[in-house]
């Protein structure tokens, strides 16, 4: 039912307190000297060089689109994993149906895998 | 909760097996090759791959009817016609490609699987009995699509057609999809059968319809505003007026192979699709539907003859004149019976060997660059090459439907069709529009056989397959123009479906 | 209770459907989507249809919009300087027929006479419970319901998906590639 997810709910709600609070909390009470040094961005103690936007390597579009292609695959698992025990009860061929099933899946899906890596997709220095 | 397992029936999706077979061994083939420099055994491990699936679709001929995989795919003669038609074109562009990506020096080995997994996106839009595999099917063709569009090294336009037709493409698939949701929310199921049987149409290949809503009652706004859905959706794969603003772009940009596989392969799974959908699954509601793509056949029809008068670049023209086919196609639905089926698969086969056939010849002509797709390139052809320039002529006289060429006999088959089942202002509009449509061809033979070449240009190499195909589909063009009558039997006998 | 939490979270929605479409920074854009993205998963929540909240968490908030991110910063349109010739007479024409699409949906949906409610004791509106409405009426939104269903009866569309996957990888992989006149 939909109350199971009430505590997700009461999470976020909490979490966005959190957040929000911290903010305001900060503005409310905090003493505020700004000089030119403390308004520069934080880069890891080196003094910023130019914008933060600029141009990416196309390699992190590609890195991005084949992390949502095989979001899209591990999704598929989720239900296949929480119907797998329950198919014991059927009978061992259930079982193996289900786990061939999963395997041309994955098979499919491990040939494309092979091939970014053969291609060195997934090099940087590519 | 019952896990029932479901009967596979491997036999009825074989040709599609085979060919995922062969575009995962033509991939594995790329990566052990691993090299720019042999493309030949994936050209040819591809045609093998495809052969033997046409041959086993063709041994499936006498088959009984019938719906495989959980009522998803059905196996029938339908299926087999635009089976054994895709792999055709899938061959074909292979010969193309071979020639001409090895004249463009970039030539990747991912072109061959591409391509065959379009071609199972082809067969399943022809094969689907859900609409979930329609769209998984057009899904599949898209994707492979705009990726081959643009296969090019040497120019921006080839990447600028294939982001146009991915733009568009995406949002012709959200069309698409929105529409089966709500054929889904109305009518209870996705199966297009049980649709059918929802809206009271008589039954015929029927699965298991749990879920769909009683006959009678259906929600008929939500459904007609899913039909129209579908309409956008599946026009767009199709290139109908007003969803065709892609089409001469891409068909410019794309290399030529790829431009001769979606103006025939791709549009012909379309109206497999656009066939399947509506005359199975929205029969009873034919009145309803028909007004509307009658009046978008006409509207595409004009439209696709009249830009096409303008064009300077052939590829461009050809883009033109595959809009206002679409068209003619269209009339073969709107006639929503079981002879404007047939005609519309008659028709097809037709403009099949007609358009590959000069595509073939604008393939032997082209050069590295995809330079020499001006028409004006044509000029003195009939001096120079005269049996390519007689070709040619041929496929020209064949689209703008003169007889005794498969133009005529196709254009004949579906205005009548139109006019059997009322639709005489239809059949007139075409009519005229094709009349108009010979100015353009007719300009390229008269640039041929008139017009005194321009320059004296250096001997082809041989282009030995290419120029194969286009004697090939030059003689099928007079053939089936001469004898219509076996592919008319065959393609009444893969519609017996529709009534 | 179900129709307060679905009345607040479709007009938080509404509302940040309309931010994403009116920001002139894609980036601010992107992240209303994010909202929307946050909002559909609740009312799926709602519909009983709990899988597909997953998938849009995971998938589309989640991976997608990670995609979207990297294309805006890709190409590089911080501030983009919109022609308000051509877009003076486009903002009209896609208002309209916007506004036209929404009237027609609702006269399709408001014909239909109603659905059985998706769970039983909830008071959906109509229109909110009918892309699912059949979905949920078999309570089939359960992980196990869609799990069964999918790999029974939707066995070969579930393999053909990996193959468009596997399509998609390799479509990605070429596009991306340097390509000798371009490095």
């Amino acid at each position: 039912m939909a109350f199971d997810f009430v505590p997700i709910l009461i999470q976020a709600l909490v979490a966005i307190i959190i957040a929000v609070g911290v903010i305001v909390i900060a503005h409310l009470i905090g003493s505020r000297n700004p000089t030119p040094a403390k308004l520069a961005p934080y880069e890891c103690g080196m003094s910023p060089v130019g914008q933060a936007w600029r141009r990416f390597p196309i390699k992190f579009f590609l890195t991005a689109m084949l992390f949502v292609l095989f979001d899209i695959e591990v999704i598929f698992f989720v239900p296949w994993a929480a119907v797998l025990r329950h198919l014991r009860a059927g009978g061992s061929e259930y079982v193996l149906f289900a786990l061939g099933e999963m395997a041309v899946f994955v098979g499919f899906l491990a040939l494309g895998y092979v091939y970014i890596l053969k291609k060195r997709a997934l090099e940087w220095e590519a | 909760m019952t896990f029932a397992l479901p009967a596979l029936d491997w036999w009825a999706i074989a040709p599609m097996l085979v060919l995922v077979l062969t575009g995962c061994a033509t991939l594995v083939a790329e990566l052990v090759r691993g090299d720019d420099a042999g493309r030949a055994p994936l050209a040819w491990l591809t045609v093998a791959g495809a052969s033997v699936s046409g041959g086993i679709a063709l041994g499936q001929w006498d088959d009984p009817a019938r719906l495989a995989f959980s009522d998803m795919v059905s196996s029938d003669r339908f299926t087999l016609f635009f089976t054994v038609l895709f792999l055709v074109v899938t061959c074909v562009t292979v010969l193309f490609a071979f020639e001409q990506l090895r004249r463009e020096d970039f030539h990747p080995g991912e072109f061959y699987p591409l391509l065959a997994f379009s071609t199972i996106g082809m067969v399943l839009m022809a094969a689907a009995a859900d609409l979930v595999i329609t769209f998984i099917g057009v899904e599949l063709l898209s994707i492979c699509l705009y990726i081959l569009v643009g296969f090019s090294r040497r120019r921006r336009e080839p990447e600028e057609s294939a982001i146009k037709y991915l733009l568009l493409g995406s949002f012709a698939s959200a069309f698409l999809l929105y529409g089966i949701a709500l054929v889904y929310g109305s009518t209870g199921t996705t199966s297009l059968a049980c649709v059918g049987r929802a809206l009271g149409a008589p039954g015929g290949l029927v699965g298991a319809c749990e879920g769909a809503v009683a006959t009678g009652s259906v929600a008929t706004g939500m459904l007609l505003a899913g039909i129209g859905l579908l309409v956008v959706g599946l026009g767009f794969k199709a290139a109908l007026v007003p969803f065709h603003s892609w089409a001469p772009d891409v068909y410019e940009g794309a290399p030529t192979a790829i431009t001769a596989f979606m103006s025939v392969g791709v549009k012909a799974a379309a109206f497999a699709a656009l066939l399947r959908v509506f005359l199975v699954a929205f029969p009873t509601l034919a009145p309803d539907w028909s007004v509307l793509l009658a009046v978008v056949a006409t509207v595409t029809m004009v439209t696709g003859n009249t830009v096409a008068l303008f064009q300077r670049n052939i590829k461009r023209m050809l883009g033109y004149s595959s809009i206002a086919h679409a068209g003619y196609l269209l009339v073969a639905i709107v006639a929503a019976s079981h002879a404007g089926a047939a005609s519309l698969l008659f028709y097809a086969v037709g403009y099949a060997a007609m358009n590959l056939g000069a595509f073939a010849i604008v393939v032997v002509l082209g050069r590295a660059g995809e330079e020499r797709v001006a028409i004006s390139d044509y000029a003195g052809l009939s001096q120079r090459q005269p049996l390519l320039a007689a070709l040619m002529a041929t496929f020209m006289f064949a689209l703008a439907g003169v007889p005794p060429t498969v133009g005529f006999v196709g254009k004949f088959y579906v205005f009548s069709a139109a006019v059997d089942a009322g639709y005489v202002w239809l059949a007139l509009a075409g009519l005229a529009s094709s009349v108009a449509s010979a100015y353009y061809y007719l300009r390229v033979v008269y640039q041929m056989y008139m017009v005194d070449p321009k320059e004296v240009v250096a001997s082809h190499s041989p282009h030995r397959w290419v120029s194969l195909v286009a004697t090939v589909a030059g003689f099928a063009v007079i053939a089936l123009g001469v004898f219509p009558g076996g592919i008319i039997g065959v393609a009444t006998a893969s519609t017996s479906f529709v009534r | 209770m179900e129709f307060l939490i679905f009345s607040a979270v479709a007009a938080i929605a509404i509302a940040a459907g309309l931010l994403m479409v009116l920001q002139r920074n894609a980036m601010y854009s992107a992240l209303f989507l994010v909202v929307v993205f946050f909002c559909l998963a609740v009312i799926y929540i709602l519909l009983g249809a709990y899988f597909l909240a997953v998938v849009q968490v995971a998938v589309y908030a989640g991976a997608i919009m990670v995609l979207m991110l990297f294309v805006i910063m890709l190409l590089n349109v911080a501030w983009p300087e919109p022609d308000d010739r051509v877009l003076g007479l486009l903002r009209p024409l896609g208002a309209t027929a916007a506004v036209t699409f929404a009237m027609l949906m609702a006269w399709a949906l408001a014909g239909t006479p109603g659905l059985p409610s998706p769970l039983p004791g909830t008071s959906l509106p109509v229109g909110a419970a009918m892309t699912l409405g059949r979905v949920g009426e078999a309570q089939a939104g359960h992980v196990q319901e869609v799990a069964v269903t999918l790999f029974s009866k939707y066995l070969l569309p579930f393999e053909l998906v990996s193959i468009l996957l596997l399509a998609a990888i390799l479509g990605a992989s070429v596009l991306a590639r340097k390509r000798p006149d371009h490095a």
